[in-house]
């Protein structure tokens, strides 16, 4: 290795011109979520059939519109809803969207460059972080990121672009969000809710 | 995938790893707790004012084991307080060069909590100052800033360069920010801790206030300063005494170097200078004269 002290500012633009492609590409998975109200959050796109994944706490209405990042406007439905584990899961009348693939958080690492999208104060928008701990717990992971209000619902991607989580609080100026195993089980439970009611 | 990004993350990842290492969380009765950082075998500092006066404090080692540490030694000047276990292999861990360090450059703040295990945040070095004094009287031998969010239980970590070795150890500075005690400065308190359990400060039993020396006292003094520091009070029996000193005593020079700011004559009484000799030059009566003093430490 070099003796200099830091060698990242000398390749401090291919990471900014990354970060900038990668992003590009991940707008594609993540909407804008509005209520009946004039306050909005964000989600991510879960499967190419129109399956949405949000907070709880964006998706607090009964008439719901998702605006995807090709400026489409649709009407979204609340298919199910867990407050306590602030997740929600909604359902657009779409086909060939863009889902994101789920990262592996088992062999994430403390300090991993992790960034967010969403729609902070309405406009979207996208911060870059890094992963403040290795996640260890089941529901939550913590990032060292920049958010605001309307980041809620959106997605928390590693490097590669893949799904670590959806942003959901913060506290102490620290982001919490919720991992994609628990999303991937949220999502599982009411798939098979679902499954059993047909089968009756 | 090869990406200059993935690469970047990955030696972010790879610098906290090695640095973890040597990261320890402290764990208090019910509290969440702050960080420690291993500065040798069986030594680790922190931030002295989280310790709160206790004289034992509980560690979970980087493996995972929970042991007793002892406090060796705080100083409240640097708030840096030395802290002694027992466990093997627990080694210092690589120092930055702290003249290689610019404004720019990438740092992590390093810390560890007894459930997430090793914690970062991310920023950069924002400007670095001279060194100064705290208000407290320690020496700090460069001023770092930083744009880095400081989380709860940042205090005692470490800050580390994008290679993961040492800058210094981060504790709580005005307004939320982070002070960065560097690594310089807590090898010299540490070394000191260890050996006496505490830092000893040069006493010379004068209480001083700066005074003008008008344009007139220049010329017929022939001294061509504007200001000293005028003797308030002469402690009885100490070193200020014993030379001859009196209060009404005009404070000039001090080594050499003209003192116009009590915080002038407090940097010649650091550490090292207790029991060295003081030379020093004084108005008295219109007249300039030299003395010598020889410096006490100051009682605890």
């Amino acid at each position: 290795m070099a003796a200099t002290v830091n060698r990242i500012p000398a390749i401090g633009i291919s990471v900014g011109q990354e970060v900038s492609v990668l992003a590009e590409r991940l707008r594609k998975s993540v909407v804008r979520i509005g209520g009946e109200g004039p306050g909005s959050g964000s989600g991510v796109i879960w499967s190419a059939d129109g399956l949405i994944v949000t907070n709880a706490h964006v998706a607090n209405a009964e008439r719901l519109r998702a605006e995807l990042a090709d400026g489409r406007r649709l009407e979204a439905q609340l298919v199910a809803r867990d407050p306590r584990r602030d997740l929600a899961l909604l359902k657009v009348n779409a086909s060939g969207l863009v889902a994101l693939a789920a990262c592996d958080l088992s062999s994430l690492r403390a300090g991993e460059s992790v960034l967010a999208l969403g729609y902070p104060m309405g406009s979207d928008a996208v911060t870059v972080g890094i992963l403040h701990a290795a996640p260890r717990d089941a529901h939550w992971l913590t990032a060292d990121i920049r958010v605001a209000p309307g980041n809620s619902g959106g997605p928390l991607c590693d490097a590669q672009g893949r799904l670590v989580g959806i942003n959901t609080m913060v506290v102490d100026g620290l982001t919490l969000a919720i991992t994609v195993r628990a999303i991937e089980r949220f999502v599982a439970r009411h798939l098979d809710r679902e499954a059993q009611a047909a089968a009756v | 995938m090869s990406s200059t990004l993935i690469d970047f993350s990955n030696s972010l990842a790879d610098a906290v790893e090695r640095a973890g290492k040597s990261v320890v969380a402290i764990v208090e009765g019910g509290q969440t707790g702050v960080s420690g950082t291993i500065w040798g075998e069986g030594v680790a500092v922190t931030a002295a004012h989280t310790l709160r006066g206790r004289d034992e404090a509980s560690l979970v080692l980087p493996s995972g084991d929970t042991t007793t540490a002892k406090v060796a030694g705080r100083d409240p000047g640097t708030d840096i307080a030395a802290l002694r276990f027992s466990a093997s292999g627990t080694g210092k861990a690589q120092l930055t060069p702290l003249q290689d360090l610019k404004v720019g450059h990438v740092v992590l703040a390093i810390g560890r909590r007894p459930k997430s295990g090793v914690t970062a945040s991310y920023g950069i070095i924002s400007a670095i100052g001279e060194g100064f004094r705290t208000w407290s009287g320690g020496r700090i031998d460069v001023g770092l800033r930083l744009d880095l969010s400081p989380y709860r239980g940042f205090s005692g970590g470490t800050l580390i360069d994008s290679q993961g070795r040492v800058i210094g150890i981060n504790t709580s500075g005005p307004h939320r920010s982070i002070l960065t005690i560097p690594n310089t400065t807590v090898d010299r308190v540490v070394t000191q801790l260890l050996e006496k359990g505490h830092i000893a400060r040069g006493y010379i039993g004068v209480g001083v206030q700066p005074v003008e020396i008008g344009e007139a006292m220049q010329r017929s003094a022939g001294v061509k300063q504007d200001a000293g520091l005028l003797l308030l009070m002469v402690s009885a029996g100490g070193p200020a005494e014993k030379a001859g000193l009196l209060v009404g005593d005009i404070l000039l020079t001090v080594n050499g170097a003209a003192v116009s700011d009590p915080r002038d004559l407090q940097a010649a009484l650091d550490s090292e200078s207790v029991g060295k000799q003081l030379k020093v030059t004084i108005l008295r009566g219109g007249k300039p004269s030299e003395m010598t003093l020889t410096i006490a430490e100051r009682g605890r």
